[in-house]
């Protein structure tokens, strides 16, 4: 279990990352480590180089402006989890990183470290899925900006050069999302074997109600299970209604035909399933959130 | 070392004292701490995060050490359970048992609530009890179980253990001076009539 033999590079500014990274060949950022140092001891991952960007203090942040939140590529998972602009503007993300792993690995792992990795079976992809929000990168050329729908191409995949770095993302406001209804809930729901094991099934929902408590929009997104997927017809099947025990079911049905479990036969049955239970789940509990707040 | 290994010399304070050595980039920091430094206290287990045996504080924050490059720790500050007995004597609530040693409170909370058995896993155990009720002085059971979470135990059944935190946490909340040696603590323990507390060799029964 150990590492094959790598340099260690110390780096405190985004611009001496960026020279790092043109030095040297053969070289990977270390941000929370809490992916790339199992990789590196499995030997999937055997950089010459690790450009340790831990220390950038300008990169770690979480801010709200008026209609988003921003955060830096070196915020742990803890201080997002903590922060108030996530609390009562993306409570679902805060909900999501409570599921992560354990305490001290959340106090390690990074943001931008997680969105980088894209880890399939990761917690952050169905909310980031659901959220779509702007990812910042620099890089050589400058800086550069894309909707999350663009930057993540599939699991382990993201549109983003070598020598580029990922400094952070704008996250809309849940409210800004459903901007008819008066009330919005969220939530995340992840099924694993045991606590702080990768998802077997991930869930995140935003939904929308009017003053009657009428759903007037829901996004419903689900990782885990094959490819990563936004469920437009769980989506449409809730709208308009109170989410009753009917529109739970259909939901679910919905969810179940359209997830593609990469496993076969009993396996992959039992991750469709289980995507349509705790897809209805989460829409019980975000709803109870937004009529909550009628 | 051959000369193409990269080192760098890291300079970091541990339980309070200052240790400059020139170590392997690739030094995992429990290893560094284990066999650089020479603090065995600091568990490995599965080396893959997942037990949590190796758990230190890094300024003041638990993590696991076996997921950090000592490298990557210059300059910083690391908690180990040598340190935790000082720790407590500097915030004035170190308490001693009958054989004169010096305990924090939370060690003393794991020897009369029977929260370990082998005690492989008690260091990473207390390293993370010590930053929730630093962060949380009064959590409840099902707080202490989610900080706990991501240290396993494969002996006590971990009901033991977060009674032993509950108990600490009570302690540390009462606000109690240090205990005088000898193990004499002001506070009766329940159970019994005897009037030491904190000694369990003289109150079991
Ligand atoms: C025991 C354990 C359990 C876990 N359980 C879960 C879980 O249940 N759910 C979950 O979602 N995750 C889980 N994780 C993963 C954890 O969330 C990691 O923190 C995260 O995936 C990676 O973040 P990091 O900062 O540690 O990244 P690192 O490991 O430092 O980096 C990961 C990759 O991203 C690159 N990178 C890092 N930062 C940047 C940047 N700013 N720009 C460009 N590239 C960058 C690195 O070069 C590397 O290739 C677990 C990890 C452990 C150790
Ligand atoms: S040895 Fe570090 S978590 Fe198991
Ligand atoms: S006491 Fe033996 S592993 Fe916990």
């Amino acid at each position: 279990m150990y590492p094959r033999k790598f340099e260690h590079v110390s780096v405190r500014t985004v611009e001496e990352a960026l020279d790092a990274l043109e030095t040297y060949d053969d070289a990977e950022l270390l941000a929370g480590g809490q992916s790339l140092v199992p990789l590196q001891k499995t030997r999937f991952a055997s950089p010459d180089y690790l450009i340790d960007i831990t220390d950038i203090e300008e990169l770690r942040y979480v801010e709200e402006d008026e209609n988003e939140v921003r955060i830096g590529a070196l915020a742990k998972h803890t201080d997002i989890q903590q922060a108030n602009p996530i609390q009562d503007h993306v409570r679902l993300f805060s909900e999501c990183i409570g599921e992560i792993a354990d305490w001290p690995v959340r106090n390690q792992g990074t943001f931008g470290g997680t969105l980088a990795e894209a880890d399939p079976s990761g917690d952050y992809l169905p909310v980031m899925k659901v959220l779509n929000p702007t990812i910042e990168l620099t890089g050589p050329e400058g800086n550069r900006e894309v909707p999350f729908e663009e930057f993540y191409f599939g699991m382990f995949t993201v549109d983003m050069d070598d020598e580029e770095i990922l400094t952070g993302a704008r996250l809309p406001k849940l409210q800004s999302l459903v901007p008819d209804a008066v009330a919005v809930g969220s939530a995340y729901e992840k099924h694993a074997e045991r606590s702080g094991d990768y998802a077997l099934v991930g869930v995140a929902i935003v939904v929308g109600v009017d003053t009657d408590g009428l759903v007037t929009e829901a996004r419903v997104s689900v990782g885990a299970v094959g490819p990563l997927v936004r469920v437009t017809d769980a989506e449409s099947v809730v709208k308009g209604t109170t989410l009753d025990e009917d529109a739970l079911n259909a939901a679910a049905t919905a969810v179940e035909k359209t997830v593609q479990p990469d496993e076969e036969g009993s396996e992959g049955e039992y991750k469709e399933a289980m995507a349509g239970e705790f897809a209805k789940r989460a829409l019980s509990s975000a709803y109870d959130r937004a009529t909550e707040e009628l | 070392m051959t000369d193409d290994t990269p080192t760098t010399t890291v300079s970091v304070t541990i339980n309070g004292e200052e240790y400059v050595r020139e170590t392997e980039d690739r030094r995992l920091l429990v290893h560094f701490l284990r066999e650089e430094v020479g603090l065995t206290g600091t568990h490995q287990g599965c080396v893959v995060g997942k037990c949590g045996a190796c758990t230190v504080l890094h300024n003041g924050v638990p993590k696991k050490s076996c997921m950090l490059y000592a490298a990557a720790v210059d300059e910083d500050e690391i908690t180990t359970v040598e340190g935790l007995a000082k720790r407590a004597e500097m915030n004035g609530v170190a308490m001693k048992t009958r054989e004169g040693t010096t305990f924090h409170p939370l060690q003393m909370g794991f020897k009369q609530n029977h929260g370990l058995q082998c005690g492989f896993c008690t260091p990473g155990f207390l390293m993370t009890a010590t930053a929730l009720l630093r962060e949380n002085p009064d959590p409840t059971r099902e707080e202490i179980k989610s900080a706990i979470s991501g240290n396993i135990c494969r002996c006590t059944g971990y009901t033991s253990i977060v009674d032993s935190i509950e108990w600490a946490a009570a302690r540390l909340r009462e606000d109690e001076p240090a205990v005088a040696d000898g193990g004499i603590d002001s506070t009766p323990c329940e159970g019994c009539n005897c009037e030491i507390a904190d000694d369990v060799e003289g109150n079991d029964e």
